[in-house]
């Protein structure tokens, strides 16, 4: 995770499929330090922004890394893209 | 009684008599209404194995509590019957207004049984029944016909359950149309209505049924206004803004919406083709005003117009998210105008927007893989995504016109018409699939294969959103029998009182049964309100062992399940085990693991069963 006493960061492209929830979040290239869960990497989100979403909200929220099913606590390994999307509900 | 009209309606169509009956206090505490009641009657007047479009088959229209008294979100009405396309028990339900007017009129609920000579329509004017002719009605679409009929009796207000063409030529997919853009869609009950030659069902009156606690609706609705302000609120605001369309893109993203008749993944479309079908995009282009069923703060409805294009439509209604998905990812076109002009026609036509886009979506496959040829077609070029194309056949359908008239039946029926086909049809037990897929969300495998009413989305089980769970649990078949149960126990009460689908975010957890008691004044403990979920369940899935339906009756095709698995995406390598996830729901509901028919004991245990028990036990 270090090098050169410097946090190595990785660059990750974050859509939004959800804006019910996160409101005006840009899609875009975010940076995370190695090593971050989805969570981090919201936290980023929402700071760079500057939307910052209520806990009860988060429930309607799921992840999508390369493609594949991911959680809040899921590490960011070798990971290039993450789609954060809206629960599914009824309809 | 409280909540309810009190009388029961029973008209034969053969001889144009009928009959009212008082509907008793047991019968209403044990099966409320909707779905659970619809069952109950049908179960115990029609008999045993009636052809479905003989006359001693019966359809009814069946409210719930909540209608036209009070509770937000309840006001959807059930139509039940036997089923064209499965040979079992059908039900479906549809919002609007017909529900609570149905109520006004003076009935809870109204069934109908023989052939009419002529075309009718029945006018229940509160409370007085009237048979009306109409012969100069057949034929009309289901717009022009509420029209016609509210000129006719000088009254806009009155509501109209109708059919269209589609269900006057028997499709296996004919809708039972209502408040001009509602559909009571799945099953084909519209087939059964055109196969009495009865047009309409028409209701007015002043009838005010009284809630048992009226201080208590207004809390209770009050509570739901605040569960709507507090964390189910990102979700009301895109249904309330936008309806259901509004989750199109992410389910196509997350694996759940079909790609490609389930064959393909949401990299078989363009960027474009995933974000134009949402509702989001769609109401920039032709949202003119939103609207709302009978007593629902959500109001996930809205109108469009449809000014430019190729298929400009004055005005219709927004087309749902299923049939977005049907006539969007499904046959891979993302033209929203396309997707307008099919969703009209269905709507005009009668006919269930969910079968006809899946049948479409069947014949373009086939077209693709040479399975048929542009000429057997009629000359449609059906190559994936084509929207003109996709249009066409749409319309083929609808109007019964060339290769249309064969496919009405659904593709089931056309691909045996055909004999040929087999291997692109996706369907439980003959009825085409929704638009969530198992893959994504397990549970729904065993809700299409083995709900009394198979191929439905909206029944109970482990449910939509449990696919939101991660893959470690949602794909862990064991031990899911407790939760699958429960799943059913609440939304069998939910609809057996009149209340929406999208009270399972839209209405705080088990209010529905406090709004029941509300209402009626009955008093249910939480084992009561548990029997009365798996009563309903079971009092269908009797209708269904009647028929002699077992559990090796019940289909559902390999590919919807994962066999194949996909290659690739969200869901690539998923196959579900429907039968272990079966086996733990039977077991749990105390049916015997190899023909699903439930043990005595779990029968006498939920109670109110007396006749099923004496029809499968009787010799016992």
């Amino acid at each position: 995770m270090f090098k050169n006493g410097k946090v190595n960061t990785v660059k990750i492209q974050v859509y939004f499929v959800c804006q019910e929830v996160v409101g005006d979040m840009k899609d875009g290239i975010y940076e995370v330090a190695e090593g971050s869960t989805i969570r981090d990497l919201f936290s980023v989100c929402e700071k760079e922004n500057n939307i910052f979403i209520k806990d009860e909200y988060r429930q309607w929220l799921v992840f999508l890394a390369d493609g594949k099913q991911a959680q809040w606590d899921t590490v960011l390994h070798k990971v290039n893209t993450v789609h954060i999307i809206r629960a599914a509900v009824g309809g | 009684m409280f909540g309810y009209a009190g009388k029961l309606l029973f008209v034969d169509l053969s001889n144009r008599t009928f009959e009212v009956r008082d509907l008793d206090e047991k019968t209403a505490r044990d099966y409320v209404g909707g779905l659970s009641l619809g069952a109950k009657i049908l179960y115990d007047e029609m008999p045993a194995k009636t052809p479905v479009f003989a006359p001693e088959s019966m359809i009814g229209f069946v409210t719930g509590v909540a209608n036209g008294t009070g509770p937000f979100m309840g006001g959807r009405y059930t139509v039940v019957s036997k089923s064209p396309v499965t040979g079992g028990f059908n039900d479906a339900s549809s919002g609007g207004t017909f529900g609570p007017l149905l109520k006004r009129a003076g009935y809870d609920a109204v069934f109908f049984k023989g052939i009419s000579e002529k075309p009718v329509y029945v006018f229940i004017d509160d409370g007085k029944v009237e048979f009306r002719d109409a012969t100069h009605l057949w034929g009309k679409t289901t717009i022009e016909l509420e029209k016609a009929i509210k000129e006719e009796l000088g009254d806009p207000k009155v509501g109209i359950a109708s059919i269209g063409p589609g269900g006057e030529n028997l499709s296996n997919m004919a809708a039972i149309m209502n408040d001009e853009h509602r559909a009571a869609g799945r099953g084909g009950s519209g087939a059964v209505m055109g196969s009495k030659k009865l047009k309409a069902l028409v209701v007015r009156g002043n009838h005010r049924v009284q809630a048992h606690d009226k201080d208590a609706v207004v809390a209770l609705n009050k509570e739901v206004a605040e569960w709507h302000k507090g964390p189910v609120a990102p979700v009301y605001e895109m249904f309330t803004n936008h309806g259901t369309g509004g989750a199109y893109d992410s389910s196509i993203i997350n694996g759940d919406t079909s790609v490609k008749n389930w064959l393909g993944t949401a990299n078989d479309l363009t960027e474009e083709q995933i974000k134009k079908p949402t509702s989001q995009e769609q109401d920039k282009l032709f949202k003119i005003k939103k609207y709302s069923c009978h007593a629902c703060p959500v109001g996930c409805g809205a109108i469009y117009s449809v000014k430019d294009g190729k298929w400009p439509i004055e005005e219709t209604g927004r087309p749902e998210y299923e049939t977005d998905a049907m006539f969007g990812s499904m046959v891979l076109n993302g033209d929203v105008y396309a997707i307008n002009q099919c969703n009209f026609l269905c709507n005009e036509y009668g006919l269930d927007t969910i079968s006809v886009g899946a049948t479409v979506a069947w014949l373009m496959e086939c077209y693709n893989n040479g399975i048929f040829t542009k000429e057997e077609i009629d000359g449609v070029d059906l190559t994936w995504g084509n929207a003109d194309a996709i249009v066409a056949m749409t319309e083929k359908i609808c109007k019964g016109e060339g290769i249309g008239k064969i496919l009405q039946a659904g593709s089931v029926a056309a691909a045996k018409h055909f004999n040929k086909g087999f291997e692109a049809l996706v369907h439980a037990s003959g009825i085409e699939i929704p638009q969530h897929d198992p893959r994504w969300s397990p549970g729904l495998a065993r809700t299409y294969k083995y709900d009394p009413t198979p191929g439905r989305h909206v029944k109970g089980g482990l449910s939509i959103h449990y696919g939101n769970h991660p893959p470690e649990i949602k794909y862990d078949y064991t031990n899911t029998g407790e939760r699958d149960v429960n799943g059913v126990v609440y939304t069998e009460a939910l609809y057996a009182a009149g209340f929406c689908t999208m009270a399972d975010f839209g209405l705080p957890p088990e209010i529905h049964i406090k709004f029941l008691t509300a209402v009626t004044g009955f008093v249910y403990t939480p084992e009561e309100a548990r029997n009365l979920g798996i009563r309903s369940h079971t009092i269908r899935h009797a209708f269904n062992l009647r028929e002699g339906l077992r559990r090796k009756d019940f289909t559902i095709s390999d590919r919807i399940v994962g066999v194949p698995p996909l290659k690739e995406g969200p869901t690539a390598g998923v196959t579900v085990d429907t039968e272990m996830i079966a086996d733990n729901f039977f077991k749990e509901m105390g049916w015997n693991l190899e023909d699903a028919v439930p043990t005595k004991e779990s029968l006498e245990r939920v109670g109110g069963l007396e006749n099923v028990i004496k029809d499968l036990y009787a010799n016992v």
